[in-house]
Formats: C-alpha cells, sequence, structure tokens
C-alpha cells in the first residue's frame, strides 16, 4: 500500500492547500513565478499537510485556519529543499533538475528567500502568539540543525546522542510542530497539542532512521541516487553509528575516508557490502521501531475519531517502509 | 573607516559616533553570534547607515525602548540574511577547494538562521504585523533582485531605480508602518546617496564595485564607462532630492532633518561621521 492512500479520504482538503500553495508562490518577475512553480509541480508527500489536517480534527476544525498553518509549512519545506540542493550541489531532485542545476546558486538562493517570506506572509494571517513562537523556534533549530550537519561531516568521533539531537532538528521538529499547529490552530485542548506534537517528533525521528537506512539497503533505481550517497557525502548516520562498533568495519572506513575526495565506487560498494555483515541495520530498525511505539503510545489519550486512526496508520506504514 | 583613494589606503577617524548605533550594533551582533558560521562565513559588513536611518525613524515614534530596538535588530537581521545569500556565487563546487565550499554551504545555512531569528525574535514580542510588513519586504526585494539579475532592465536610469529599491525597500516600508510616511522616501534618497557618496574619492572602475557591489557584474562592460558617470549624476539628482524633501518636512522633524542634513555633508565634505560600509 502507498502512503497516500493512508490519507485518501484528505483529498478535497489537500486539492484546497494545493490551490492554496499555487496562488502564494505566484510572483511579478517570470523566472520567479517559473522557477517556485516548477518546484510546487515536482510533488511530494505533502506529509506536514496531511498532519495538519489531521491534527485539526480534535478541536474545532476551520480549513481557512488550518489552510493557513498548511501552506505556511509545506512552504518552509520547500524553500529548504531549494537551499539544500544550492548546499549539496545536488542536480537532481525526485528525479527531476533542481532550481540551482536550471538557473544557477543564486536564483535557487533567490527563489528559496522569496518562497520562505511569502511562507512567514502567509501564517500572519494568524493572529494566535503561540503559533508563530512554536513554529519560530522550529525555524531557528531547523537551521542550527543543518549547520551541526555540516560541523559533524566525517566526524567519526561523534555518538549516538549528536546523531539522535541532529535528526530531531532537521527533519522531526518540523512534523512534530505540524502536528502541534493543526491542533492549535483549531483550538484543540492543550494536552492534545502536546501529545500530538510528541506523536509527530517520534514519527519524524523513525522516518529519518529509516531514509538513513534506505540510504545503504534502497536500490540507486528506488533512492534515485546512489546507494551510500549519504555516507559519501560525510554525513555519519545511525546505520554508520552500528557499524562502527565492528572494529572491522571501522578500520576499513578510516581506511576508505582518509581521503574522502578519492573514495570510488569500488571503495563504497566494499564499504556497504562490509556493513551489511554487522548488525548495523537491524539495530537501526530496532531503534526505528522504538520511536514509533512510542509515538503511538502518544495517540493512546487522544479521542477515538478517523483522524487518529489515520495517524496510526501513518505511524505504522513508516515503520514498514523498505524503498 | 578604511577607503582607498588614488590607489592608496586612507583611514579616516570617525567622528562622534553615535553611542545608540553602537549599542544596537553590540546588540545585532550579540544576536547574529554562531561560532561556527564565523570561522567560515564572512559575514557581510553591518551597514550603519541603514541602523542609523532605522535609529532616527524609529526615535521619533513613541514606541516603548524594548520594541524600538527589537524593530531595529530584527530589521537588520533580514539586511544580513538577504546580504549573506548574495554571497553564494553561482561557482561549480568542483573549482572550489573544501574551506570555499564549506564556506558556500554555511553562507547559505546562516542566511536562513538570521531569518528565523528575525521571526523568532518578533515572536517573542507578539509583533505579528512587524512579522509582515518584513516578510513583504523580503519578498518584493527578491523579485526586484531577479530584475537585476536577469538585466530586465533597458537604462542605467532603471538600473539605478531598482538598485535603490534593493537597497533601501525594508527601510522605507519599516517607515511606513512606524507611521513615519513624511520620511519615509527621504529616507531612501538619503541612504542612496550616502552609498554612492561613500566612495565618492575611490577611482576607477574600483568604484563602480564599491558602490553597487556585486551588481556591478551586470553592468555590460561596454556601458561601465557611463555607469561611472552616472554615479556622480545619480548622487547630484538623490541629494537635491533629499535637500528637497527635508524642506518640506515638518517642524515636529526638524531634529531629524538637522540629523540628515549634516550627515549628508559630511559625506559629501568626506567628513562622514558613519562608517562607510565594506
Amino acid at each position: 500500500m502507498k502512503l497516500t492512500k493512508t490519507y485518501g479520504h484528505l483529498k478535497k482538503e489537500l486539492d484546497i492547500i494545493e490551490h492554496a500553495l499555487t496562488e502564494a508562490i505566484q510572483s511579478d518577475h517570470d523566472v520567479l513565478r517559473e522557477s517556485s512553480t516548477k518546484l510546487l509541480q515536482a510533488g511530494g508527500k505533502r506529509i506536514r499537510p496531511v498532519f495538519v489536517l489531521l491534527c485539526g480534527q480534535f478541536g474545532n476544525f476551520d480549513i481557512n485556519r488550518i489552510k493557513t498553518v498548511a501552506v505556511s509549512l509545506e512552504l518552509i519545506h520547500m524553500a529548504s529543499l531549494v537551499h539544500d540542493d544550492v548546499i549539496d550541489d545536488a542536480p537532481l531532485r525526485r528525479g527531476k533538475p533542481t532550481i540551482k542545476q536550471l538557473y544557477g546558486n543564486r536564483v535557487a538562493m533567490y527563489t528559496g528567500d522569496f518562497i520562505l517570506a511569502r511562507a512567514l506572509e502567509n501564517i500572519t494571517r494568524l493572529s494566535d502568539p503561540e503559533a508563530h513562537r512554536v513554529l519560530s523556534k522550529t525555524m531557528v533549530q531547523l537551521s542550527a540543525g543543518e549547520i551541526e550537519q555540516i560541523r559533524d561531516k566525517y566526524n567519526w568521533k561523534q555518538n549516538l546522542r549528536d546523531y539522535l539531537r541532529r535528526i530531531k532538528r532537521k527533519t522531526a521538529l518540523l512534523i512534530a510542530t505540524s502536528c502541534q499547529l493543526g491542533a492549535i490552530a483549531s483550538d484543540a485542548p492543550v494536552d492534545y497539542a502536546k501529545k500530538l506534537f510528541r506523536y509527530g517528533y517520534y514519527v519524524g525521528m523513525s522516518y529519518q532512521i529509516i531514509d538513513d537506512i534506505l540510504d545503504f539497503t534502497a536500490s540507486e533505481a528506488e533512492l534515485g541516487k546512489p546507494a551510500g550517497n549519504d555516507l559519501l557525502q560525510g554525513n555519519v548516520t545511525l546505520p554508520i553509528l552500528y557499524a562502527m562498533e565492528d572494529q572491522a568495519f571501522y578500520k576499513l572506513l578510516k581506511g576508505k575516508f582518509f581521503n574522502p575526495e578519492q573514495v570510488t565506487d569500488s571503495d563504497m560498494n566494499q564499504l556497504l557490502e562490509k556493513l551489511k555483515e554487522t548488525d548495523a541495520i537491524p539495530q537501526s530498525y530496532r531503534v526505528s521501531d522504538h520511536y514509533l511505539q512510542k509515538a503511538l503510545k502518544e495517540l493512546d489519550g487522544i479521542p477515538d475519531h478517523k483522524a487518529k486512526h489515520t495517524l496510526q496508520s501513518i505511524a505504522k506504514y513508516i515503520g514498514k517502509r523498505r524503498s | 573607516m578604511i577607503f582607498e583613494m588614488d590607489g592608496r589606503v586612507q583611514v579616516v577617524v570617525l567622528q562622534t559616533p553615535s553611542v545608540e548605533v553602537n549599542k544596537l550594533k553590540a546588540l545585532i551582533n550579540e544576536k547574529m553570534h554562531h561560532s561556527y558560521i564565523e570561522q567560515y562565513v564572512q559575514t557581510p559588513h553591518l551597514n550603519e547607515d541603514k541602523l542609523y536611518m532605522l535609529a532616527l525613524i524609529l526615535n521619533n515614534t513613541g514606541l516603548p525602548e524594548y520594541k524600538k530596538n527589537q524593530y531595529i535588530v530584527t530589521a537588520m537581521l533580514v539586511q544580513m540574511a538577504l546580504d549573506t545569500h548574495d554571497l553564494v556565487s553561482n561557482t561549480d563546487r568542483d573549482v572550489l577547494t573544501d574551506n570555499d565550499e564549506k564556506s558556500k554551504q554555511l553562507a547559505v545555512l546562516a542566511g536562513d538562521y538570521y531569518s528565523g531569528l528575525y521571526y523568532f525574535l518578533l515572536s517573542e514580542i507578539e509583533e505579528v504585523k512587524m512579522i509582515q510588513v518584513l516578510a513583504t519586504a523580503i519578498t518584493d526585494i527578491n523579485e526586484y533582485k531577479m530584475q537585476l539579475y536577469y538585466k530586465d532592465i533597458h537604462s542605467l536610469e532603471t538600473f539605478f531605480h531598482v538598485f535603490k529599491k534593493i537597497e533601501t525597500l525594508l527601510i522605507t516600508r519599516i517607515a511606513a508602518f512606524a507611521g513615519e510616511t513624511d520620511i519615509s522616501e527621504v529616507a531612501a534618497e538619503w541612504l542612496l546617496a550616502k552609498r554612492l557618496l561613500n566612495t565618492k574619492n575611490i577611482s576607477g572602475y574600483s568604484r563602480l564595485d564599491r558602490s553597487l557591489g556585486h551588481w556591478s557584474e551586470q553592468i555590460p562592460v561596454s556601458c561601465r564607462e557611463e555607469a561611472l558617470h552616472a554615479i556622480d549624476k545619480f548622487i547630484h539628482e538623490e541629494t537635491s532630492l533629499v535637500e528637497k524633501g527635508l524642506a518640506h518636512f515638518p517642524a515636529y522633524l526638524s531634529s531629524i532633518k538637522t540629523c540628515m542634513l549634516d550627515t549628508l555633508r559630511a559625506s559629501a565634505s568626506n567628513k562622514s561621521s558613519m562608517a562607510e560600509e565594506g
């Protein structure tokens, strides 16, 4: 089953959000409009709007308020992707040329800044101070997390705590914030908002860990990039942290990455083979599952509702994701 | 203040640096401080003229001190975010050294970090309207940047007009938001005149580069000489506009009027009390 099937019943609301996203990125400048539209049309799972929509059902659901939050969160995510592609010098995203590739770094920077500003402009339709405090804090942490990621590249001495903090900031916080803001925008009880935040946080952690596992286990066709690409970029993820506990792997890794510029495809294949001989992948899945169970547990205190069942299905889907 | 004149580096001692501007600078630097970013990114110089103008405008309002300071700090954070992102060049990764590559990556993230901080600081004091004003200014500035980048301009006059918008829009929008519409337009002219005057002792094409920053690259080589002459013309025009605008200032703005005239004249006679931007 596809993830999108778990929230198929939200199609009408997601269409409204899609339309609002298109409106939000309109610009007087042809290229700016074109680059933003290309990005929007590249698609994506719209998982953040989905969480906003679902968590908005536990209070007084008002599609206009929910739409405002969902659009801003998706725009923030989109803007970060445009800038990330400049950071990674990435030619492709989801199999399509990136903004940086099509128009150059400078236009990618302007497009990202434009979309981010549109996100903030849009969210100011909400006057709720708490919503702004939550979102702005998340935005600062998102950037801080990405800065940490650059700092920690090729640092084989980092530990589990460093990794977990990084993925919290990089992925989990924005998902958690999507859930929390959905609840806040619908004036759901504070207790629910807190539980939904934690649900989103645990789901986000689990999601990112599985993403990091798939980087080693999925095929190039499934990933849209070579397997082991995260490692090649110097990102020390959970499977690597566990694999490094194996002395033979650690020795091989240090040797191959003595000069990261000179790591070949054959080196990478050797490392991937060696990693699969260790217990790193099953151990990483166990950590991901641990977070997933915590996410599901958070939903225990939430009233029985179709949205709750969908949140459960999404969590379970993420846990089973193998490609 | 250090500048180049006839190929020689000159140092001019700043006169009466405003205590307030220095305090604000310290506050902004404190908010922006990030040791890892500072290690790799040569962050752009904080534009003291803009800081000075914001202080002038907001001092004239009845805003409480904390709010006024937060407006200024966040506006300058936005300016720094935009300026930092202008450091990201189109240079391919393969020709960059590891350090240059890291510096580019961190420049991207530093700008995003400063943007997040502006939103965070205004959220803390529940200034939702100001968040919107700054966000709208950012979208508009980026539209203008695209115009210059794609050279959607057919004359030097239009070029300078768009450049002026990029340089001053943030300040004029804040002035308008603070209800200081009388100052708004004159402030833009003052800022542009000051910026161009600050380079008047620099000779040759380096004056063009210092006046327009990286936007000078958008001027075709065949037009650079003409652009150099145009700078003096624009200084003259903008200065006249400032003087004309100030002549019509209402009486309650007389202290601002004096400050603006004095600083502009000081710049013209090379005795600027404000540091030139780097």
